[in-house]
C-alpha cells in the first residue's frame, strides 16, 4: 500500500505500470486504496437527497450502506441540526396531497427574504377525500388529517398511510375491523426504543360520554409486518386535538372524567404504552380549549391559544396566551398573557386569520395564513413580527393547507 | 517549557520527507497532539500513512487555520473569510489528491479538513450519474439488469 501510493505522487509512469496489474484503475484514474466504509459514508451524508437516491443504484453495497441506521441516523441528525425545514402539506379536493418543503429561517429577524417551496412527493389519499366530502366540518383544521413527526416521516390518518417525503415512499398499514363510528390516530416516536408507533383510539358517541368502550390499538412500525394490538386505556377518554410528540411522549387534548366538557392533556408514554392525564382547569382552562394549539417549547408541552373571546388568531388581535405544563406528575401549569404591539396588526393586516404553527426555540412562535402563502414569526421576547412570504404556494390557493416546523430530511426505507 | 508557538516539532512522511512546525500547528491534527501529550514526540514524528506531497498540503491548511483563526464564535467576518480560503484551498486539487487528503485528515484526525474535503467530493459528485459514481469509486455494479431496472424505478424521481 505504502509504496503504491509514494509511486502514483512522485512518478507517473510507475503509475501507468501499475494500472495494467491493479484492479482499481478504470479510465486512467487511479485511487491508491478503495475508502473505508466510515469514510463513504462521511461523504454520503453530505449529499441532498436526490443524489442519495441516484446513489441508491450505484451498487447492492452502496445500496445498502445507504440503509444502514448508521447512516440514516447521521444523516437526519446532519439535516435537523444544520438545515431544518418546513414542510407544507396540500390537500386538493380530489384527494391528491401534495407535499413541499422550505427551509426554515435561523433568524427569521434578520431574514425576511420570501422562501421558496420546493416540490417533494404527491401521493393520492381517496379516503381522505372520501371523508373531506361526507364530513366537511371535520376538516375546518385541516391539519387534523396528518400527524407528522420532527423526523421526516409523516402519517395520514384517514387512509392509514405512512409516507415519507424525502424518499417518496409511501406504505399503507393493516386496516383492522372495529363496531366503532370514528377513530383518531397519532403517530409517536420512542427515542429509547428507536421505535415509531401509531395510535389509534375508535371512539364510540351516540350522543353520550361512554369513554370506556372507546377500543385503543397500538401497532409498531418496522419490526417485520405491522399489526395492531390492543392496549389497556386507565384513563377513559375522547381524543379532541392533534398530537405532539415530545422526547417519548405523545400529548394531546381530551375529554375524561365521565364528560365531554370536562377537558386536560392525555400524556401517552410512547415506549411502556401508558396513559395519564393532566386536568385543565380554574385558571388552566385555556391550555385544553378548543381554539388552542399544542406546541413543543423547549422540550416542554406548551399550549397557545387566541385571546379571550376569540377562536382563531387574527391580526386584530390585542394579544394571546400560552400556558407551559410545567411537570405533568405534579399537574402544574405556568400561564402567561402576550400583549401583542401595534406592529401586529399593520405587518398581519387587520382581517387576516391565522393558525398557530409552532414555536422555533423559546422566542420564537411562529404563525400562518390559511392558504400558506405567508408566515408570521412572532418573538415573545422582543416583540417583533417578521413576515415571510413563501413562494411557489400560490398555485394551491383555496386548497386545504397544513404546515409543519421542524421537518426533517430522513432517508430512512420503510 | 518553551510555549507553544516557539515549541517545534518534525512531521516525516512515509517518503522521508520532514516538515518543522510550531507546536500550535502540529496540534491541529488530534493524533500529533496525543504524542505530543504523551511526551513521545522528542524526535521527528513518523507518519507512516502519509506521503510528502499530501502532509505538505495538510500542513498549509492547519497553519492557515491557526494563523487566521476566527477571534470567537461570533466573528462571522473572520468565519466567512477563512470559509472563502478553503474554497479557494481545495480548487488546486483533482479528486485522486482529495480523497488522499480524506484518508490522511481522517488518519491524523483533523475534523475540519475531513469536513471539507467530504464535502468537496459530495459536491463534485452530486449531479453525477451512478455511472460516473462507480467509475470514480470504483465501484462494480452488481445489480442483475432487472435488478437495476427495479431499483431505477423506485428511485426514478430522482433521475427527472
Amino acid at each position: 500500500m505504502k509504496s503504491r501510493r509514494r509511486n502514483i505522487s512522485s512518478n507517473n509512469q510507475t503509475t501507468v505500470r501499475h494500472r495494467t496489474r491493479s484492479s482499481t484503475i478504470i479510465d486512467g484514474r487511479y485511487y491508491s486504496e478503495p475508502l473505508p466504509i466510515e469514510l463513504i459514508i462521511e461523504i454520503l451524508t453530505r449529499l441532498p437527497l436526490k443524489s442519495i437516491a441516484k446513489c441508491r443504484c450505484v451498487s447492492k453495497r452502496w445500496s445498502s450502506i445507504l440503509r444502514l441506521p448508521y447512516f440514516t441516523d447521521l444523516f437526519l441528525t446532519r439535516s435537523y441540526t444544520t438545515q431544518p425545514q418546513i414542510l407544507f402539506a396540500a390537500c386538493k379536493n380530489d384527494g391528491e396531497v401534495i407535499f413541499f418543503t422550505s427551509q426554515q429561517p435561523k433568524n427569521p429577524d434578520e431574514k425576511s427574504l420570501p422562501l421558496t417551496a420546493n416540490h417533494r412527493m404527491r401521493i393520492q389519499c381517496n379516503a381522505t377525500a372520501n371523508l373531506r366530502m361526507r364530513m366537511p366540518w371535520m376538516y375546518g383544521y385541516v391539519s387534523a388529517m396528518f400527524s407528522v413527526m420532527s423526523t421526516g416521516f409523516v402519517y395520514i390518518r384517514d387512509d392509514s398511510v405512512i409516507c415519507n417525503p424525502s424518499t417518496r415512499q409511501s406504505f399503507a398499514l393493516p386496516k383492522f375491523r372495529t363496531k366503532m363510528h370514528d377513530s383518531r390516530s397519532y403517530f409517536a416516536y420512542d427515542p429509547t426504543e428507536k421505535q415509531f408507533k401509531v395510535l389509534s383510539v375508535t371512539l364510540t358517541y351516540r350522543g353520550e360520554y361512554n369513554a370506556n368502550r372507546n377500543e385503543h390499538r397500538v401497532l409498531i412500525l418496522g419490526s417485520g409486518k405491522p399489526s395492531w394490538r390492543v392496549i389497556e386505556c386507565s384513563v377513559p377518554h375522547y381524543p379532541r386535538s392533534n398530537g405532539v410528540c415530545i422526547d417519548g411522549v405523545l400529548y394531546y387534548i381530551a375529554s375524561a372524567k365521565g364528560s365531554f366538557d370536562y377537558r386536560g392533556v392525555i400524556c401517552f408514554d410512547v415506549k411502556s404504552e401508558k396513559y395519564s392525564f393532566v386536568d385543565a382547569i380554574d385558571t388552566f382552562v385555556g391550555a385544553a380549549h378548543g381554539s388552542a394549539t399544542l406546541v413543543n417549547y423547549m422540550g416542554k408541552l406548551a399550549s397557545v391559544k387566541p385571546e379571550k373571546g376569540s377562536n382563531t388568531f387574527r391580526g386584530s388581535d390585542r394579544s394571546f396566551e400560552m400556558y407551559v405544563l410545567e411537570d405533568s406528575e405534579k399537574q402544574e401549569w405556568s400561564t402567561r398573557v402576550y400583549e401583542l404591539p401595534s406592529l401586529w396588526k399593520n405587518v398581519v393586516g387587520e382581517n387576516t386569520s391565522l393558525q398557530c404553527v409552532g414555536m422555533i426555540g423559546a422566542n420564537e412562535i411562529v404563525f400562518s395564513t390559511r392558504f400558506a402563502n405567508c408566515i408570521f414569526y412572532y418573538n415573545i421576547e422582543r416583540k417583533t413580527v417578521t413576515r415571510v412570504q413563501i413562494e411557489g404556494m400560490e398555485a394551491f390557493y383555496g386548497e386545504k393547507i397544513s404546515i409543519f416546523l421542524h421537518h426533517a430530511e430522513d432517508v430512512k426505507l420503510l | 517549557m518553551a510555549s507553544s508557538s516557539t515549541n517545534k516539532f518534525v512531521l516525516k512522511s512515509n517518503d522521508d520527507v520532514s516538515f518543522e512546525v510550531t507546536e500550535a500547528v502540529a496540534r491541529e491534527f488530534q493524533v500529533i497532539a496525543h504524542i505530543i501529550d504523551d511526551d513521545c514526540a522528542k524526535k521527528a514524528i513518523p507518519l507512516s500513512n502519509v506521503t510528502g506531497e499530501i502532509l505538505s498540503k495538510m500542513i498549509e491548511y492547519g497553519k492557515k487555520h491557526i494563523e487566521e483563526a476566527p477571534v470567537d464564535e461570533e466573528d462571522e467576518e473572520g468565519k466567512k473569510k477563512l470559509q472563502i480560503w478553503d474554497e479557494e484551498f481545495m480548487k488546486q486539487f483533482n479528486m485522486e489528491i482529495v480523497f488522499q487528503l480524506i484518508l490522511a485528515s481522517n488518519y491524523l484526525n483533523n475534523k475540519g479538513l475531513l469536513d471539507l474535503t467530504c464535502c468537496t467530493v459530495a459536491d463534485h459528485i452530486k449531479d453525477m450519474t451512478p455511472d460516473e459514481v462507480r467509475t470514480l469509486f470504483n465501484v462494480k455494479n452488481d445489480y442483475t439488469t432487472e435488478e437495476e431496472e427495479e431499483i431505477r424505478k423506485e428511485n426514478s424521481w430522482a433521475f427527472e
